[in-house]
């Protein structure tokens, strides 16, 4: 199974769901997949939750411990693997907060659960009426019930303007989720070198600026040779040494030209593409 | 660490102080394909392959439950260590947390008793006990 074919599937689960309405009902989703739902206080701080079938039926577990955020994402994660009946594929690891590495059931489990969590039917039309910027991610946060890290990666990806949301850890970049109009720019962030020096995110838990700043995009973009003004604003997440970056042009600073040329060198690497939400199919042009 | 069908096996024919040899007379199968299902080289014998190691080797109908239950699949071994030691611990519990769905393995005898734990508890409410 791959992305496209989970993206699909979650879409088609939200839209039985015909009077569905935000924040979506974990209750509803679980019933409907006729499974039981449990939180649990004795789950060890790293155990998000899992799924057990007792008596032909599956359970999901929840750590009850975690933000009610949290726990609605690991639900759906966990539907995730009953809808799309995923095994789990064991790596050793306990820690489900990693970037790095991540199983492809697992990582196919998260996408599901950021359909579910935030539909694009609901979801995408209130992003593009919001305005860019980390208030509308939070707010939008609130609103869905989602982290700010499910709800930023979901506002770039479905965003009409050009944005990413990037993901660093201890300095390092570990995820980032664009938009399709920056996907065609060409604008590509390097996943797994450090965050550049002169950004906010480089400030790390010293970051006081809650407003954007405007960075230099080859700062950012991997061989950006296109100008324009890049904003940047980040929120620093303390218990992961974790930090949550917005980027974007606005429209009167949009980098000159047309698609840029390295669209198709990143196209052609599929097995390094981000994970951003949008379904990808294959463009026959290309192969001719 | 998980072990499947094949690893379960060698420790059974092991503790019976078998050759693959002498199970394969036995059982009547081949030895060399009893190496081969204990090495995981082949990973599905037919109920009849099995029924036939189980005659042979007189497991007690508790490991050879659990020996069935291996075929196509693996588990933790500390799970199986578990359910092997409590002999109280209910076979139903084990299967559900064989199969158990998570975004990270549980680690160690003491976060598999905790699942297990779980699981009887559930378990124990759906029948109204």
């Amino acid at each position: 199974m791959d992305e496209s074919t989970v993206i699909l599937k979650a879409r088609t689960f939200v839209r039985s769901f015909p009077d569905l309405t935000c924040p979506v009902s974990m209750e509803l989703y679980v019933k409907d997949i006729d499974a039981g739902l449990r939180y649990e206080t004795e789950l060890p701080e790293n155990e998000s939750g899992h799924s057990l079938p007792i008596k032909g039926k599956w359970h999901i577990i929840v750590n009850k411990n975690h933000l009610e955020e949290r726990q609605r994402f690991t639900i759906c994660h966990e539907l995730g693997h009953l809808y799309l009946d995923l095994s789990s594929e064991h790596t050793g690891k306990s820690d489900s907060q990693r970037y790095t590495k991540r199983p492809k059931n697992e990582v196919l489990c998260d996408v599901f659960a950021s359909e579910i969590l935030l539909p694009s039917d609901h979801f995408k039309p209130l992003v593009n009426a919001a305005d860019l910027g980390f208030y509308s991610v939070i707010a939008l946060a609130k609103k869905f019930k989602a982290s700010l890290t499910a709800t930023g990666s979901r506002f770039a990806a479905l965003n009409d303007m050009a944005c990413t949301f990037v993901l660093s850890e201890h300095g390092i970049v570990r995820y980032a989720s664009r938009s399709p109009s920056l996907r065609e720019m060409g604008a590509w962030v390097q996943i797994g070198y450090r965050v550049p020096p002169s950004s906010l995110a480089a400030q790390g838990a010293k970051l006081v600026q809650e407003g954007p700043c405007e960075v230099d995009p080859t700062e950012w973009f991997e061989d950006w040779t296109r100008g324009g003004t890049l904003y940047e604003e980040s929120r620093y997440l303390p218990d992961w040494d974790r930090m949550l970056s917005l980027l974007w042009f606005e429209e009167d600073s949009l980098p000159a030209g047309g698609v840029a040329a390295n669209e198709e060198t990143e196209d052609s690497d599929p097995y390094c593409r981000e994970l951003d939400g949008m379904l990808s199919w294959p463009d026959r042009t290309k192969k001719r | 660490m998980s072990i499947g069908f094949g690893g379960f096996l060698e420790r059974l024919r092991t503790e019976k102080g078998l050759s693959l040899r002498q199970l394969g007379q036995l059982a009547d199968v081949d030895h060399a394909y009893v190496h081969r299902l204990e090495t995981g080289a082949k990973v599905d014998p037919s109920i009849e392959i099995v029924t036939g190691l189980i005659r042979a080797l007189r497991p007690g109908e508790r490991k050879a439950r659990i020996l069935r239950f291996l075929v196509g699949q693996t588990v933790e071994k500390d799970l199986l260590d578990e359910v092997l030691e409590d002999e109280d611990l209910s076979l139903d519990d084990f299967e559900s947390a064989a199969q158990m769905r998570s975004r990270g393995r549980p680690d160690g005898r003491e976060a598999w008793r905790r699942v297990l734990k779980q699981i009887r508890q559930i378990r124990e409410k759906m029948e109204g006990g």
